[in-house]
């Protein structure tokens, strides 16, 4: 019995106007979206594996660890194309430059093409979702008993010999059924719109993260589907039943959400100013020390030839000495070099201290706007597709936590290799060869730069084309053996995990919304009613 | 016979449930989002009066020793907060906030050579806003609670009659077709209009208590003409609900057709052609590749001055080879300027082509209308671009005047004679200011989409009368 009834609903349901509608309105929206998330997730995909070859490259030629600047990119997901989260507006890599003295604390770059294009909204499979399919969930249940009872078709079917559960299984597995249909449909119709596009590879562990939004959605859509049934029992007509649940659809997809987001974006923007007042007297400390510091320099008076080809090549971040340079000179520079890595370093652990705490609190913002809105549905919903998806601000999270760690193993690495000593700025060994010895002797003869100014003396006497044009073939620094960045993947137990509570949560929703519907048409009398 | 038609439909409308359930949503509303905004809003102007604390020490700074510190000179050019942002906040949040303007970008330059000064657009990244973007503001509440509720309100306006068989009997009287539903047209606009009327006055009211610096008689200026464009995009949607329940042989139909509308003008056209964008026709390169321009710029200048710069050491040429990079640096300068100028320009003409296809929406036609006359979100930032270009050309004629008092040095290679330069009167600076609202921009900028409302209106209207009139109830 159960079996006709889930047979005649569902054929009524995708023969009526409303679900033809409905399903043709998300096809077209699916298909445009996911052709252009395809192909963002396209451009981001190249950006990302020129980064990589950029990142190579900058490491294949350091003559001195000054000029060593490190990229680490973030691969994009290719479940963006599907749940685009904050992905696509993060940007695509953070920077260690000079040896890292900063640990960053933001992605730079990214291919947003265009700064006004948040204006201007996409959807997404997830958005398609709440939108469109609880729309049509709604459209689906609204009227299951309510349209029965004012066509007094319901008490002709109390006076069969079907129990009353049976019934409402039916008609409520009946539109599960024409829900998951189309949204099957859906998913797959994406899956091919993204093969079509080309340059997308459909792997195995694509198809199971798929699956299981697939499973979140339906558990997502089926609740929709218990709240209009049990809306529509208790209500008289199908007019107010619909009306109540298109006001809980406005008042639960939008309102809530939104305006506790906007309460807490806030907060996390107060947060987040405090945490930069701080970090701008620490940078304000750090230059007064390195001033200070200056101060204990050697007092010799000496001169120093920099290597502009480099100074050039590195806009002058990179400070690269010729190999014609006096030993007071390198000392001097040394000096200067290991105390300014000293000082930045502490104070570039310090400055993580505080945008350690202050992402803590953000994430404690966070976690109690997400435990406050995985009771609403919707949201509940949009997070696990974010999780599913790795594209939320979680997995943005979990890859900074990553970079501190790889920056202190790169820091060790550096401090092995002795990075900050002479080898900072003076490219080749430490020994002079024969003739380097002699120009070095020759240029301290000379007199010129014991007139001019200050204590060390850019050379710019008669050696000097002889010194710059003294281009001896400089071994490069060997980095293979450097610690390489390495974020694995989320696999699905960890999605599954985290988003363990949000699930549960929406399961429960079911079986008491299930239950709800359950004992109120139990209680219904149609000799009352009328 | 018309007065009483009106009077009895009105007192229908406004004793019935959905009309009381309508009015406490729209109040609660109104006065949970006020009170978000004034939240808000209080941090907006904080970092507004940030960025104008910075400036000042800038410019003290600059004035004690102009020479000295020129390289250090960057003011922010950004967009004032305003109160209007209550009633369209139009994305100003997540919009770049407004121009850095420096002089010295990354190097010395000429300012008696110079024609343009740098801006680079300061972005502000918001991650935490999700997808679909909602903003706590009037807009909000008319483009989506009133438009619903003009549908509800009329989506059986007719078809309940004939469904109960009065539409007959209303025939049967001496009543104009045409008389019958203008009243009904108007119980459900006024109807409409006594809940935003309450809602209106009570935001005014909070905002005029709450928030600081509220200047009365503007803010009131612009709640009415928020109030009239509202009530022209709210009569599209009781026309559309009259013209459904018209056109559809029962309420239930009707329902169904004013819902998807509805769906479909409200959310699903605004929010979906923001796909467009990526179209290969707008032709705009990513942020690495305006900078991959930008250095290819310096990179060419740089090589010709390697080339062209004399290669002896004697004053003289040294004088010259001064001169050459500064000449070098302003014609860089330039360059980087234009660059960044002709893609700011594309990527807003982009996002207003797209924005263009959406005002076959009315949702998206109102959202722009008053967006266009509160001068909030994109126009806002356009006419800061403009200010911030007048702003350069006031700075930089002033240092020129400057430069040229100087009796000697040069302007960029401060030496010893830099350090007694007299200080300059701070307050002689010029200082950057966000222009207020005139109304003829407001006009220019709302005009268009409100006269297209207004047709919309029209068209609509001749629309449901003819079909009422060819409505045979046998």
């Amino acid at each position: 019995m159960v079996k006709t009834i889930v047979k005649r609903e569902f054929l009524d349901n995708i023969l009526s106007f409303k679900f033809i509608a409905s399903v043709l309105v998300a096809l077209v929206i699916i298909s445009i979206c996911t052709f252009v998330l395809a192909a963002d997730y396209k451009d981001r995909l190249r950006n990302y594996d020129k980064g990589i070859a950029l990142a190579k490259e900058k490491l294949a030629n350091i003559p001195t660890y000054s000029c060593l600047t490190v990229l680490i990119y973030r691969r994009p997901s290719p479940l963006s194309i599907f749940v685009s989260g904050t992905d696509r507006k993060a940007g695509s890599y953070v920077e260690f430059h000079n040896v890292g003295m900063e640990i960053p604390t933001f992605l730079k770059g990214g291919v947003t093409k265009n700064e006004f294009s948040d204006m201007v909204s996409v959807f997404d499979l997830a958005g398609v979702i709440v939108i469109v399919f609880t729309l049509l969930a709604i459209m689906l249940s609204y009227d299951s008993i309510s349209g029965e009872k004012e066509e007094g078709v319901l008490a002709l079917i109390l006076s069969n010999s079907v129990p009353r559960y049976r019934l409402l299984i039916g008609k409520y597995l009946g539109a599960l059924i024409s829900v998951a249909v189309p949204l099957a449909f859906c998913f797959i119709w994406g899956t091919i719109v993204v093969l079509f596009s080309g340059g997308v590879g459909i792997s195995k562990e694509l198809i199971i993260s798929l699956a299981w939004l697939y499973a979140l959605s339906l558990i997502y859509l089926s609740l929709v589907l218990l709240m209009g049934t049990f809306v529509s029992i208790r209500t008289r007509s199908s007019f107010i039943s619909l009306l109540v649940l298109l006001s809980c659809y406005l008042v639960f997809v939008f309102l809530v959400p939104q305006a506790l987001r906007t309460y807490s974006a806030a907060r996390i923007v107060e947060q987040a100013k405090n945490v930069e007042k701080n970090t701008n007297s620490l940078y304000e400390d750090r230059i007064s020390k390195v001033g200070e510091a200056l101060k204990q320099l050697p007092q010799t008076k000496t001169w120093i030839i920099r290597d502009q080809r480099y100074m050039d090549l590195y806009q002058g971040r990179a400070i690269v000495l010729s190999r014609i340079n006096p030993p007071a000179a390198l000392e001097r520079q040394s000096f200067f070099s290991g105390l300014r890595i000293r000082l930045e370093r502490d104070y570039a652990v310090k400055i993580q201290g505080l945008v350690d705490e202050d992402s803590k609190n953000k994430r404690r913002i966070r976690n109690t706007l997400n435990s406050i809105l995985a009771f609403d549905p919707p949201s509940s919903f949009e997070r696990t597709a974010d999780l599913a998806a790795d594209t939320g601000v979680d997995s943005l999270d979990r890859f900074f936590e990553h970079v501190v760690i790889f920056w202190h193993q790169y820091m060790h690495y550096m401090d092995e290799k002795g990075a900050f000593g002479l080898q900072y700025f003076f490219p080749g060994p430490k020994e002079l060869t024969a003739y380097e010895t002699e120009l070095v002797k020759r240029i301290n003869d000379d007199s010129s730069w014991q007139t001019a100014r200050g204590r060390t003396v850019p050379y710019v006497g008669k050696y000097l084309k002889e010194a710059l044009s003294y281009r001896p073939n400089v071994p490069n620094i060997n980095l293979d053996d450097m610690p390489a960045f390495n974020l694995k993947p989320t696999g699905i137990t960890d999605k599954i995990e985290a988003s363990f509570i949000n699930v549960l949560i929406l399961l429960f929703y079911n079986i008491t919304f299930f239950f709800l519907s359950y004992v109120s048409f139990n209680a219904y009398d149609p000799r009352k009613a009328e | 016979m018309f007065k009483e038609i009106i009077k009895r439909q009105l007192i229908e409308d406004l004793i019935s449930f959905k009309f009381l359930i309508n009015t406490i949503v729209i109040l609660c509303t109104v006065v949970l989002f006020s009170l978000i905004f004034i939240n808000n809003y209080h941090n907006i102007v904080d970092d507004y009066s940030r960025g104008n604390i910075s400036n000042e020490t800038t410019l003290t700074s600059f004035a004690r020793a102009p020479r000295t510190h020129l390289g250090s000179t960057a003011l922010y050019c950004t967009m004032q907060p305003r109160l209007e942002l209550f009633i369209s906040e139009a994305n100003e949040g997540i919009m770049p906030q407004g121009f850095l303007f420096s002089l010295q970008p990354n190097s010395i330059r000429d300012i008696r050579q110079e024609k343009e000064v740098m801006y680079t657009s300061i972005s502000k990244r918001d991650l935490e806003s999700p997808s679909v973007t909602f903003y706590p503001d009037l807009t909000f509440i008319v483009q989506f609670l009133l438009s619903f509720f003009a549908l509800v309100l009329t989506f059986n306006a007719v078809s309940a009659e004939k469904e109960r068989g009065t539409l007959r009997l209303v025939y049967s009287n001496s009543i104009k077709s045409g008389s019958f539903i203008l009243a009904k047209y108007l119980a459900a606009f006024l109807a409409v209009f006594i809940p935003l009327l309450l809602g209106l006055i009570l935001g005014l009211v909070l905002l005029g208590l709450f928030a600081a610096g509220a200047s009365f008689p503007s803010l009131a200026l612009s709640f009415l003409l928020f109030l009239v464009i509202s009530m022209l995009y709210l009569s599209i949607f009781i026309l559309i609900g009259l013209l459904f329940s018209t056109i559809s042989q029962n309420s239930k139909t009707s329902l169904v057709l004013c819902l998807l509308f509805w769906v479909f003008a409200v959310i699903i056209i605004p929010k979906s052609t923001g796909a467009f964008l990526n179209l290969k026709a707008f032709n705009v390169p990513t942020e690495e590749e305006i900078s991959d321009l930008s250095s290819k710029a310096e990179k060419s200048a740089m090589e010709r001055f390697n080339r062209e710069s004399p290669k002896g050491q004697s004053d003289q040429e040294e004088e010259t080879k001064i001169e050459m990079r500064l000449k070098m640096n302003s014609e860089r300068d330039k360059a980087i300027q234009d660059i960044n100028d002709y893609y700011l320009r594309k990527k807003i003409s982009a996002i207003t082509a797209v924005r263009n296809v959406n005002i076959v929406s009315p949702a998206s036609l109102f959202e722009y209308s008053v967006s266009g006359f509160t001068m909030t979100g994109l126009s806002h930032f356009e006419s800061v671009w403009t200010r911030t270009r007048q702003y350069a050309n006031e700075f930089t004629s002033f240092l020129r005047d400057y430069a040229s008092t100087l009796k000697s040095g040069s302007f960029f290679y401060p030496d010893e004679a830099a350090v007694s330069d007299k200080p300059i009167d701070a307050n002689g600076i010029p200082r950057f200011t966000d222009s207020p609202i005139s109304s003829g921009a407001r006009t220019r900028h709302a005009l268009p989409f409100v006269s297209l409302l207004i047709l919309y209106n029209l068209l609509l209207f001749t629309v449901v009368i003819y079909r009422f009139q060819r409505c045979d109830v046998r």
